[in-house]
């Protein structure tokens, strides 16, 4: 089934340039993260004088997010040693062939915890990264290099990892508003 | 540094230009705002440098390259998004500090009232970085009064 998936949408590629050169894009392992990145610069900046430290918080929550879904994924990765669909499926390749284990999609975890982090603060800013998750996921599995099993299986590390550091930084509220006080001192903050 | 790394870090950079640009236009952090006097251009223009960057990016050549060789693994990512978002800030801060240096000594700090000058992002809205972190460390080492 799950091969069956990856063989039938990896049938597309070839056949629309433009489609296939905007997957090429997203599949890329910088545009989802930098764009990220980019945004937790600005939410950084964002807001008055009273909703910019909440904001620079979720900024926070979600580095730690990303950091500890990352971790989790790697250890999995070590576990469950799964080959990637390329090397039992006949596809066309939209991406260079990863050495890496497939399960889970460290791109899905770190996409899917970037959006959770910053969903429980912001609705829409949140719901936005959740689609440009989303098809970051999609992305890979179009171009061959995860199962869509893979793809879930990030995602549920990411939102875990998410909540987890949310959960976290909640326990341990003092830590990040005694950074954000001394980078207050200084104009970072 | 290789070619790779050169046009990710360039890339980054004018990323957070253009990111940090609007975001302070946007949220009247006037102090480090480089073409203060005019909002809707800097707003225009950093929109187009980051949709320039991108483009420029992604277009120029094949960016898809093995993480494992010529392309960069998650560390080298993190670690020169890192250098060349903290590059682009200190530049932006730098010359919207020398270009804004007369419009923020009228910063509404007066030393002889009050001991420490305000904290935070938020008087960025009424003065320059360099002025209000020299205005800090005025206070910190006694020479405020």
């Amino acid at each position: 089934m799950d091969g069956a998936v990856v063989r039938f949408l990896n049938s597309g590629v070839g056949n629309v340039a433009l489609f296939d050169w905007l997957m090429n894009v997203l599949v890329s392992d910088y545009f989802v993260p930098v764009t990220g990145s980019l945004l937790l610069v600005a939410l950084w900046m964002t807001g008055t004088h009273e909703t910019r430290p909440l904001n620079q918080v979720t900024t926070m929550i979600t580095a730690g997010a990303i950091g500890g879904a990352n971790a989790i994924t790697t250890i999995i990765n070590g576990i469950v040693d799964r080959p990637r669909p390329f090397v039992d499926n006949d596809l066309t390749l939209l991406f260079y062939a990863p050495t890496d284990p497939s399960f889970p999609s460290n791109t899905a975890s770190v996409g899917f915890a970037l959006a959770t982090a910053v969903f429980l603060r912001h609705r829409r800013l949140g719901g936005a990264l959740y689609v440009l998750a989303f098809c970051w996921g999609f992305a890979r599995v179009y171009a061959g290099v995860h199962y869509p099993t893979d793809i879930l299986a990030g995602a549920g590390v990411g939102i875990m990892g998410a909540l987890l550091a949310a959960t976290l930084f909640r326990l341990f509220a003092f830590v990040p508003s005694y950074a954000l006080r001394w980078l207050r001192l200084v104009y970072a903050a | 540094m290789t070619d790779f790394e050169a046009a990710y870090a360039l890339w980054v950079a004018l990323g957070t230009l253009g990111v940090a640009q609007y975001a302070a236009v946007a949220n009247g952090l006037w102090g480090i705002v480089v073409l203060r006097r005019w909002p809707n251009a800097t707003k225009v223009c950093s929109a187009l440098i980051v949709v320039g960057a991108f483009a420029w990016f992604f277009i120029s050549e094949d960016r898809n390259q093995p993480d494992t060789g010529y392309g960069l693994d998650g560390v080298e990512q993190a670690r020169w998004f890192a250098v060349a978002a903290t590059a682009s800030l200190l530049v932006q801060i730098g010359v919207s500090s020398i270009v804004n240096h007369r419009w923020g000594a009228s910063h509404g700090w007066d030393p002889t009232e009050e001991r420490w000058p305000p904290a935070g992002l938020a008087w960025l809205e009424r003065t320059t970085f360099a002025r209000a972190l020299a205005a800090r460390m005025r206070a910190v080492f006694g020479g405020s009064r």
